[in-house]
């Protein structure tokens, strides 16, 4: 197999003509199924579920350190991203098992052959529009992640699999969200 | 008991980094392979033209919820050393509903951004970079609604406990919800694909 | 029967092995608050009586002096007897509530009595019940009492500058703790020496906290 292929826009994309065809994507059961006995495996092996959110946080904490000490001094919410001080605050799980995601996406998407540079909306919209409300989708994510001390990854996933309760109050509340708010933004992806 | 490993001391810190590289090579690669690499992809489960998030979130917590029983009851796993967060009702779902309406206005969450990222879409890096705004936005105003944060606390409670029902009874409605939750989604797939044909 | 479910579609075939796991899950209850244990009686008989399950006191009294806090000390005698006196760093756990109490199966645990036989209960206890690591103080509070706080003194023998320094650090020691060298009279009785009374140690003070857990949300 040419391994220029993998890297190349296949003919067969998921999107075409403003037409979804995820034919080339795994059966979502299947997927479920995998995701399932990894994220067990996880529990198995280190005694915690997985999480995503919490590398966007250090991140932050980090650069807010950085730029003015002073600021994070008595902030509960900063310090609890800093660590105590004797070890590097970037150097964590978290940090680590998001490296993973990201390259295991990256693999994934090599060998189907869907990486490529591109912005994903509706036929409907803009690049410009896209972007804005990515931009204002990610500020609510990044503030109701925090409010609610995780994300689909950790507090939905690794919180429902143990059943917790705030885990599942959180996942019901983030479909109705969604479902809520989607006929106001229609236009972009429909 | 022998799991969980890490906590048993079967392998220290820094071994542990590369644990969490490998479970996150496998988790990239299962969400990219199941689509959640593509904003449109995830934003079509709220439009019921494609249930994809909800089939394999659902199927996945639910494997996953076996497991931990199961491994539990033979004496395996520890339950009592697994990492259990807090609940705290009120900004959960407030954060929840918050989080919901980012996922459908942005496309994307924490995890699934990463994948996004990492298989080229350019929409999907403005929407991390969003992310560490409203992060900021939150650490900034912490100190004034940290009274919020902390409301309605319920500590490690789960659901077997909330409704003093046992675990394993709580685990046959979860997957009897499960399969009902499956049928109802294909069938909305199949409905909304004959109403874009009929069209 | 087997000739349906084979004949079914994957899917239908994982949903209906799933409901039998949740059946029998229902039929199970609640796994972590089970009474029963299974204990591996060959690999326990091995381990029983090797020094790996005892600490001795002096060992102990070591680890608080120098703050060592990666342990959890057990004291199993009753509450009134702990309100007395306790070795500092222990926590009051009576026996009926070992099983449902904060103890962590990947710590360290240090149990004491009066004596040996109720730590040894106890110890098997734990052990049964999935603990890792779980040790026994040699003749327990007796040693505590008559080796470390209230050691006895052989005062006239003092030959070497060394039994000069052991007498000294054993001295030492017993001050910290709150009690003192005791010198041995020449009448050997049979009544049962009357200690003085030990106050809870409020003087001794625990150089280093408990280890935070690193943060493990998402």
């Amino acid at each position: 197999m040419n391994v220029k292929e993998w890297f190349h826009h296949h003919d067969h994309d998921n999107v075409r003509d403003g037409e979804l065809t995820p034919m080339h994507y795994t059966n979502p059961y299947l997927i479920g199924l995998l995701l399932g006995i990894v994220l067990l495996a996880t529990f198995v092996i280190m005694g915690r579920g997985m999480g995503a959110s919490g590398v966007l946080s250090t991140v932050v904490a980090v650069t807010v350190e950085k730029i003015s000490p002073e600021s994070v001094q008595g902030n509960n919410f900063y310090m609890g991203y800093l660590g105590d001080g004797e070890s590097n605050p970037l150097k964590n799980w978290l940090m680590f098992e998001v490296i993973g995601i990201v390259i295991g996406g990256f693999i994934s998407g090599a060998i189907a052959g869907r990486n490529k540079f591109v912005i994903e909306k509706g036929p409907r919209f803009t690049n410009k529009k896209r972007l804005l409300f990515a931009f204002i989708g990610g500020s609510l994510m990044g503030f109701g992640a925090k409010m609610a001390r995780g994300c689909t990854s950790g507090q939905g996933l690794t919180g429902g699999a143990l059943l917790s309760v705030g885990g599942w109050a959180f996942m019901m509340a983030v479909f109705a969200g969604a479902y809520a708010f989607a006929y106001f933004v229609r236009r972009q992806w429909t | 008991m022998t799991a969980p490993f890490f906590k048993f001391g079967y392998f220290n810190d820094e071994v542990s980094l590369i644990v969490a590289f490998i479970l996150g090579l496998a988790f990239g690669f299962l969400f990219e392979r199941g689509g959640f690499g593509s904003g449109r992809m995830l934003a079509a489960q709220f439009y019921f033209t494609d249930m994809r998030v909800f089939k394999v979130m659902f199927t996945a917590i639910t494997t996953a919820m076996i497991g931990l029983f199961y491994l539990s009851w033979i004496g395996f796993l520890d339950l009592s050393l697994v990492y259990f967060g807090e609940t705290f009702l009120l900004p959960q779902v407030v954060g929840g509903l918050i989080l919901g309406v980012g996922f459908v206005v942005g496309g994307y969450c924490p995890g699934t951004s990463s994948v996004a990222i990492s298989t080229g879409k350019i929409d999907a890096i403005v929407y991390a970079i969003g992310g560490l705004f409203g992060i900021f936005v939150f650490g900034e105003a912490f100190p004034y609604i940290s009274d919020f944060f902390y409301s309605t606390p319920m500590g490690r409670v789960t659901l077997p406990e909330l409704f003093g029902i046992d675990h394993g009874i709580i685990l046959l409605l979860v997957i009897m919800l499960a399969i009902a939750g499956f049928t109802a989604a294909d069938w909305g797939e199949k409905f909304m694909a004959s109403k874009k044909e009929g069209k | 029967m087997l000739k349906v479910y084979a004949a079914l579609p994957p899917r239908k075939r994982i949903g209906i092995l799933a409901i039998i796991l949740g059946i029998l899950a229902a039929i199970i209850g609640a796994p972590e608050n089970s009474t029963t244990a299974s204990v591996n009686i060959k690999e326990l008989s091995m381990t029983a009586g090797k020094n790996v399950n005892t600490v001795t006191v002096q060992e102990l009294s070591n680890w608080i002096i120098q703050g060592k806090m990666d342990y959890r000390l057990v004291d199993l005698r009753t509450e009134a007897d702990y309100e007395e006196y306790n070795i500092p760093s222990s926590e009051c756990v009576s026996m009926s509530s070992l099983t449902n109490s904060e103890l962590m199966r990947n710590e360290k645990i240090i149990l004491y009595s009066d004596d040996d036989i109720i730590a040894s209960q106890a110890w098997f206890i734990l052990k049964s019940d999935g603990y890792h690591s779980v040790s026994i103080l040699k003749k327990g509070m007796e040693a505590w009492k008559n080796e470390i706080v209230f050691p006895s003194c052989n005062c006239g023998e003092h030959s070497t500058a060394e039994l000069k320094q052991l007498h000294d650090k054993k001295a030492e020691i017993a001050k910290f703790f709150g009690g003192a060298m005791q010198a041995v009279d020449g009448s050997n009785s049979a009544v049962k020496k009357d200690l003085p009374k030990l106050k809870a140690p409020k003087k001794v003070v625990l150089k280093t906290s408990r280890k935070k857990p690193a943060r493990e949300g998402c």
